[in-house]
């Protein structure tokens, strides 16, 4: 038995390596420059967890890891509930052309979040997309330019996440569903359940390891969000949509400071295990 | 869990080991600092690198010397490398330290590049060569000192020189021609009342009159500054940006600029959409006519002049007392310098006087350049905005007038005074409150507030 788990340790030390090489080293690194003052070239002085405690005290840096819990909703409770939705739909209904319609609501994860985000900037302009949408509709006195306004500008945003984390998660979940088996549904209708009932006592249960699977993926795509602001509003106006993500770049690229950067950086990455853990934990015991 | 003894010793020794070493090097001496320096060149083959963030025909202008160069020296090859400028900020610092260093940096002024790398002992000190090749006299008087830093990299404008520019950049009025004559508006302006009534009057008449793309956050923050120009002392403020001990942000000339500027917003002076229009964008709608001015800086020049073809003129923000000296924001644009750690610092040091010298003051103006030199380098197309472009610039440095970028003043100047500005013009904070954030970073950061 010992000599067979040492194989197995052989198998998987090719994969641990790399990970270790480009994962945990530069995680290791990153925590060891954040005890650190230093601006990136010259010799770095100690400063202990200083870092820490000042950029917990900085309020920028708090409204950004506020504004993540808004992007937690929109890119990921909002896809997951709105691909439950779509997938159980489309499972239901023989529909024509299904697969057009999950190619089209996937395609969005296949695009670069470049793309996607000077697309939507585009779209969010003052004379973009959207207004033209609503003065065709008759609301030309909702038009505004999105992404300047200090209340809409971060949903705005948050709405692009939704849009993009959607189809990844119907996809999951269709492939799910497929999985159930299928005697389950017709002992359901055979008791007389209706179509909400269905989902609540067949569908969902079903999809526990995959409502797990798509929640870790969206909560870290929202709370390491990073490319989506860089190139949509870089944390405008004023600091309505900065995320933490963005505060690290600011301050490692921008402004020199490279340990409070990475402190920053260290308590993002504790931020998303924890979110993850729990995650994981509550979709194991309960539903 | 408890802490026990096993993990507050476990955490002592990781403590250990990591204050052991520090991240980063020590400055270190140039190689053959305190060696003669001298105009003679090599022999033998020599290589140079070049990089260098200049687009366009700026950086096609660079390219044309280098090669120029080469022609009178065939020995010597300068080799140009570009990098766009928002990757080259990031890792210019990196670049300069390591191995592998280009021989030539373009580093911008302040603390957005030349401070940390004075601070690190990677740039040259540019005295002798100064002395040598006569630059005080070449360049109008003021120009030199935005690349000069004291030796530790903490203040600028004075000590070391560290840079040499090849032209310049300034913020004024882009006017458009044909809604000025629409509206009976004339210019120069004789002074701020004059353009607040010319504002007026393109309000009044249905028109944006200032465009604004303001979604990158700096774009506003120009209009702001061209403001402090006219209200602040000079002094005050060239000593503000320079970090200079008593200086402040919270005096009357700038709180009256401030003010001016929220003012704007308030009254529907500026786009509504600014905040959230991308600067590029911005320009693009004042070229298809929305917008009778801009306040904008020269970089935007050469599209305005392509697009709008005779339709654009360029103007000073004028004194607030008329027949006060010229003064706008800007500056040199982003100075070259001499790496701590070539081989060759006085072919370096030759090529970089080459690029300035009078004779090649033509090919820089061509390619887009306002002159920094006292020379006659050419005269731009009548009835442009090039045209009022220049003689503004002219203007301004015969009156010694150049304001500098706000943003110099410390590393996070920018992430603190741009974001304010957004807030200002959206009425989301108050004059009062701009100043005493910015003033508040300023004194952090200078440690002297």
């Amino acid at each position: 038995m010992r000599a067979n788990s040492r194989v197995a340790y052989l198998y998987i030390l090719p994969g641990f390596l790399v990970f270790a090489l480009f994962v945990l080293v530069p995680l290791g690194h990153t925590a060891w420059l954040s005890l650190y003052d230093w601006d990136g070239i010259t010799l770095g002085t100690w400063t202990g967890l200083d870092n820490y405690t000042e950029q917990l005290a900085d309020p920028d840096v708090r409204t950004a890891f506020s504004h993540s819990m808004v992007f937690l909703f929109f890119f990921a409770a909002l896809p997951v509930g709105l691909g439950l939705v779509l997938a159980s739909v489309l499972s239901r209904f023989r529909l024509r052309g299904l697969g057009f319609f999950r190619t089209v609501i996937f395609l969005p994860q296949v695009v670069t979040a470049v793309v996607v985000g000077i697309a939507w900037r585009w779209m969010y302009a003052d004379e973009g997309t959207i207004n033209q949408l609503l003065s065709a509709v008759g609301l030309d006195g909702l038009a505004r330019a999105w992404l300047g306004d200090f209340t809409w500008a971060l949903p705005a945003l948050g709405l692009v996440g939704t849009w993009v984390m959607s189809g990844l998660c119907m996809v999951l979940f269709l492939a799910g569903i497929s999985k159930i088996d299928a005697s389950l549904y017709e002992a359901a209708r055979v008791d007389g359940a209706g179509p909400v009932r269905e989902f609540f006592a067949v569908t969902l249960p079903g999809l526990k390891q995959e409502m797990a699977v798509g929640l870790t993926l969206t909560t870290i795509a929202a709370l390491r969000s990073f490319d989506l602001v860089y190139v949509t509003t870089g944390g405008g106006p004023g600091n309505a949509t900065n995320v933490p993500g963005f505060e690290i770049y600011k301050l490692a690229f921008r402004q020199g400071a490279v340990g409070e950067a990475c402190a920053v950086a260290v308590m993002l990455t504790v931020l998303i295990f924890t979110v993850v853990l729990l995650i994981t934990r509550l979709l194991r015991e309960k539903l | 869990m408890t802490l026990t003894t096993r993990t507050i010793a476990g955490l002592a020794l990781i403590a250990a080991t990591v204050t052991a070493c520090a991240p980063g090097a020590a400055p270190t001496e140039a190689p053959d600092a305190g060696k003669a320096v001298s105009s003679a060149l090599p022999t033998e083959p020599v290589t140079l690198t070049l990089s260098h963030f200049e687009e366009g025909g700026q950086g096609k202008a660079i390219e044309q010397l280098a090669a120029k160069y080469q022609q009178l020296h065939p020995n010597i090859t300068i080799k140009p490398t570009y990098t766009a400028f928002a990757d080259y900020g990031k890792n210019i610092k990196l670049q300069m330290s390591s191995e592998s260093a280009p021989d030539i940096a373009q580093a911008g002024q302040a603390q957005t590049m030349q401070g940390p790398l004075v601070q690190a002992g990677l740039l040259r000190p540019l005295d002798e060569y100064a002395k040598l090749y006569g630059w005080s006299e070449r360049f109008k008087p003021g120009l030199l000192d935005q690349a000069r830093f004291s030796k530790d990299g903490k203040t600028f404008g004075t000590g070391e020189l560290y840079g040499i520019a090849l032209g310049g950049n300034l913020v004024g009025i882009y006017y458009n021609r044909d809604k000025l004559a629409k509206l009976g508006i004339t210019t120069p302006f004789k002074d701020l009342a004059a353009f607040q009534d010319a504002l007026a009057k393109a309000k009044a008449a249905g028109e944006t009159p200032i465009q604004l793309g303001n979604l990158e956050a700096w774009p506003g923050n120009h209009v702001l500054s061209d403001l402090i120009a006219q209200y602040e002392p000079h002094e005050n403020g060239l000593n503000w940006v320079y970090g200079r001990k008593g200086a402040t942000f919270d005096s009357p000339g700038v709180q009256q600029a401030t003010k001016t500027l929220a003012e704007w917003a308030k009254a529907g002076y500026i786009d509504s959409s600014a905040n959230g229009t991308s600067d590029s964008d911005g320009v693009g709608k004042f070229i298809k006519g929305k917008g009778v001015f801009m306040v904008s800086g020269s970089w935007n020049r050469s599209r305005i002049d392509e697009n709008m073809d005779g339709k654009a003129g360029f103007t000073a923000m004028p004194p607030v007392k008329a027949g006060d000296p010229v003064r706008a924001t800007g500056a040199t644009t982003s100075p070259f310098s001499i790496s701590a750690k070539t081989k060759y610092p006085d072919v370096a040091a030759n090529f970089i006087d080459f690029m300035t010298r009078p004779e090649n003051a033509a090919t820089l103006f061509q390619g887009g350049y306002l002159p920094v030199a006292e020379r006659d380098a050419g005269e731009p197309k009548a009835g442009s905005a090039q045209e009022g472009l220049v003689e503004t610039w002219q203007q301004v440095l015969a009156d010694d007038g150049l304001a500098l970028y706000l943003d110099w003043a410390t590393p996070s100047m920018g992430d603190t005074l741009f974001p304010a500005v957004q807030q200002l013009i959206a009425g989301k904070t108050t004059p009062d409150k701009l100043i005493s954030t910015v003033q508040e970073n300023w004194a952090d950061e200078r440690g002297n507030g």
